[in-house]
């Protein structure tokens, strides 16, 4: 059973008084458990579709569901606070603050219900992702990209929500710290039960994921 | 890392911005501050005297006015009659606890002896000349302001008023020259005279009166001999010859006039010369008319009651406050600076902290993407900014308490001439019963104090202007779109 299911969703952009259309009836579902990649040219609008699924942006055709109700009938704040997490290519942490505090934001956000001692539940999650106690404590400003890149996660996932959403995720880290952060998404998909999609240039990550849609011409061509 | 949390780690640990937004409140509240503060002290100084002084309203005659009259040539002058004092007590009755007024005479007379001053004069031909001021009841406005206190004796009965017997008051000095004790009897013959063609003195009558000592009052404003000398009349002091005044019923000073009148309207052989004792009003002598009221806040309604009825503009109401305000004219006008000062200071806050809030708003766009893309509602966000600028604000609003008083004296001791820039004395308030504040005892009851609603009304102001400040920047934070700042 797929938690989010995308119909006929078609998206275009304005330049000038043209419609260019980028996403054109786009189907597509995703599932609990599963790793998906989202592969595709520079411009072929990746970034754009998972922003529609990770409700960062308005639907202009089509419909996307979340367990069988459409996106139209939730407010998009709430999408983002109570059914998504998401990881960008440049970590999006606040500064001054440091990496337990950046998870802890986000459970103080979200409407879920949360266990009642969430500073445990943040240092548990963040060293469970290979952030240790004194680096949790850290400004995420000393800490390193792969390790600001895995606060990052810890983040989507302290909301404990099904969805984790990641664009470029991989972007800015060296080849090894990307093989760690594929582990975890792996891990994430079949060890907990996530749907995780990935949108990706790496080939390396493509590699490892159980479903890779290539996106071209506004459609997904599927490989499994 | 609830609201609260990240409210205070934007503060603590942002330093720079927190200090440049702790400094500009400082400086605004410093300016805010102490423009209320001076403010609130003239106020507090104003209310502080005319507390102090009894609720007095003068109606008394505008000299100038009277002058041009003159000069118009007009005869028929607009005195006060019976008939105004009545509409204006039907009128305002309310809020008069007393009145009076003072008729006036002048006695010759060769059987009372003067107290006289350094470079005093005495005309009307050699003999002594005494004032003589009338009283319409028994706590005449003297005793009623305070200027003057009975220390031997009493004062009239209303019997004694309401027949005009001759029952005097006099000051003590005058009983002393005269060896005078309160119950003396003593008779004094007042001559009435004119001029004749050559400037002859031609005695039409003389009248003897037997006086009664009543009582012996002492007037507390009294300049010394030696200080009052070198006033306009080259040593002569208007308030040093009230020793000389002999304080008598209204009635008997009415009675006197009227045979003065009658005398001279003889001479001149009735019609002629103006005289005509059918036309003498008795009030014409009267300089002002005071009314004691039962509170000082009711120098505004009664003034408006008693000008309904009174349709007199060769007379004008002057009140205690009036009179203050002419006095402390630096100080009302330095009142209306930091007024004006204050209000501006606020206009001006508001606009340049929602530049700086703006500013720092644009330095936290991504912070701000971030919490827009982690689901946080943009009310809560401009919320937590608003916790954020009023804390500091409100750390700002205290310490600008602590300098602020210090701001506000020097500013009024820039602001404020030491010496009056100029005391205009005319007869009118040589006359006037009305207390007479100078400007040293302004300036020497004028300080700057805090007080407690001050200090909550300028929290309230710099509040509500910190959070109109930034919920104006915060229009800019609403059109923030999360996937163009994070994506
Ligand atoms: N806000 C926008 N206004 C107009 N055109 C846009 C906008 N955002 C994206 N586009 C265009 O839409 C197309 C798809 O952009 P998108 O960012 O989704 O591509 P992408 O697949 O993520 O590319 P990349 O691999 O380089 O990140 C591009 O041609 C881009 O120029
Ligand atoms: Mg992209």
């Amino acid at each position: 059973m797929a938690i989010l299911t995308v119909k006929n969703l078609s998206h275009h952009y304005q330049d000038g008084d043209m419609r260019r259309y980028v996403l054109k009836d786009i189907n597509a579902a995703f599932e609990q458990g599963k790793f998906y990649a989202i592969l595709g040219q520079s411009g072929s609008g990746k970034t754009t579709f998972l922003s529609l699924l990770g409700a960062m942006d308005t639907i202009q055709e089509g419909i996307i569901e979340i367990a069988g109700t459409s996106y139209a009938k939730y407010d998009a704040n709430a999408i983002r606070r109570n059914l998504i997490g998401m990881v960008f290519q440049s970590y999006n942490l606040i500064d001054y603050m440091t990496a337990v505090e950046n998870v802890l934001v986000a459970m103080s956000i979200t409407e879920r219900e949360l266990p009642k001692d969430r500073r445990t539940v943040a240092y548990n999650l963040l060293d469970y992702l290979g952030i240790t106690r004194t680096k949790a404590d850290r400004l995420v400003t000393r800490l390193s990209g792969g390790e600001q890149q895995r606060v990052a996660i810890a983040r989507a996932l302290a909301t404990n929500v099904d969805i984790i959403l990641a664009d470029e995720p991989t972007g800015n880290v060296d080849e090894s710290t990307e093989t760690e952060i594929i582990e975890i998404f792996k891990m994430l998909a079949h060890k907990h039960n996530k749907c995780v999609v990935v949108v990706t240039h790496s080939q390396t990550v493509a590699n490892e994921a159980d479903v890779i849609l290539t996106l071209r011409k506004g459609g997904f061509t599927q490989n499994e | 890392m609830n609201l609260y949390q990240r409210a205070l780690a934007s503060i603590v640990r942002r330093i720079p911005k927190t200090l440049i937004l702790l400094i500009i409140v400082l400086i605004l509240g410093n300016i805010m501050l102490s423009s209320l503060l001076i403010v609130q002290s003239v106020d507090e100084t104003k209310e502080a005297m005319l507390r102090e002084l009894p609720p007095i309203v003068s109606l008394s005659m505008d000299f100038q006015k009277y002058q041009e009259l003159l000069e118009d040539g007009v005869m028929d002058i607009p005195w006060i009659t019976f008939e105004d004092l009545e509409n204006i007590e039907r009128a305002a009755g309310d809020y008069i606890k007393s009145y009076d007024y003072s008729m006036r005479s002048g006695l010759q007379t060769d059987s009372l002896q003067r107290v006289e001053q350094e470079g005093g004069f005495s005309f009307s031909f050699g003999r002594q000349t005494f004032n003589c001021n009338g009283t319409q009841i028994p706590m005449f406005t003297a005793l009623e302001t305070g200027d003057a206190e009975i220390i031997e004796g009493r004062t009239f009965t209303e019997q004694e008023l309401e027949q005009g017997s001759p029952v005097v008051i006099m000051s003590k000095e005058l009983a002393a020259e005269n060896d005078l004790v309160v119950g003396d009897t003593f008779t004094l013959e007042c001559v009435i005279s004119t001029f004749g063609a050559d400037f002859q003195e031609i005695v039409l009558d003389t009248i003897y009166y037997d006086f009664q000592l009543i009582g012996i009052i002492q007037y507390k404003s009294l300049p010394a001999q030696e200080e009052s000398s070198g006033g306009m009349f080259g040593g002569f002091d208007l308030e040093r010859e009230r020793l000389n005044n002999l304080i008598l019923p209204n009635r008997f000073i009415r009675d006197y006039n009227t045979k003065w009148m009658e005398a001279i309207g003889n001479y001149y052989g009735g019609g002629g010369g103006g005289f005509q004792t059918a036309d003498y009003n008795p009030l014409s002598s009267v300089p002002s008319f005071n009314y004691v009221l039962n509170s000082s806040e009711q120098f505004d309604q009664f003034v408006r009651l008693s000008e309904t009825v009174l349709n007199n503009e060769l007379y004008v109401f002057t009140s205690q406050e009036d009179n203050f305000k002419n006095v402390a004219q630096p100080l009302e006008s330095m009142r209306g600076i930091l007024n004006y000062v204050f209000y501006i200071t606020l206009g001006s806050s508001v606009v340049v902290l929602a530049l700086v809030l703006f500013a720092f708003a644009r330095d936290r766009k991504k912070e701000i993407g971030i919490y827009l893309a982690l689901g946080e509602r943009k009310a809560r966000i401009i919320l937590q900014l608003i916790m954020e600028t009023v804390a500091v604000g409100l750390v700002g609003a205290a310490l600008a308490v602590t300098s602020s008083t210090y701001l506000a004296s020097v500013i009024s001791q820039l602001m404020l001439p030491a010496q009056p820039v100029e005391e205009a004395p005319s007869f009118m308030m040589m006359e006037s019963v009305l207390a007479k504040i100078d400007y040293a005892s302004i300036m020497q009851s004028f300080n700057i104090g805090l007080d407690l609603p001050t200090i909550i009304y300028f929290f309230i102001a710099i509040i509500l202007t910190i959070i109109v400040a930034q919920l104006i920047a915060s229009v800019y934070i609403l059109r923030f779109d999360p996937k163009k700042i994070m994506m």
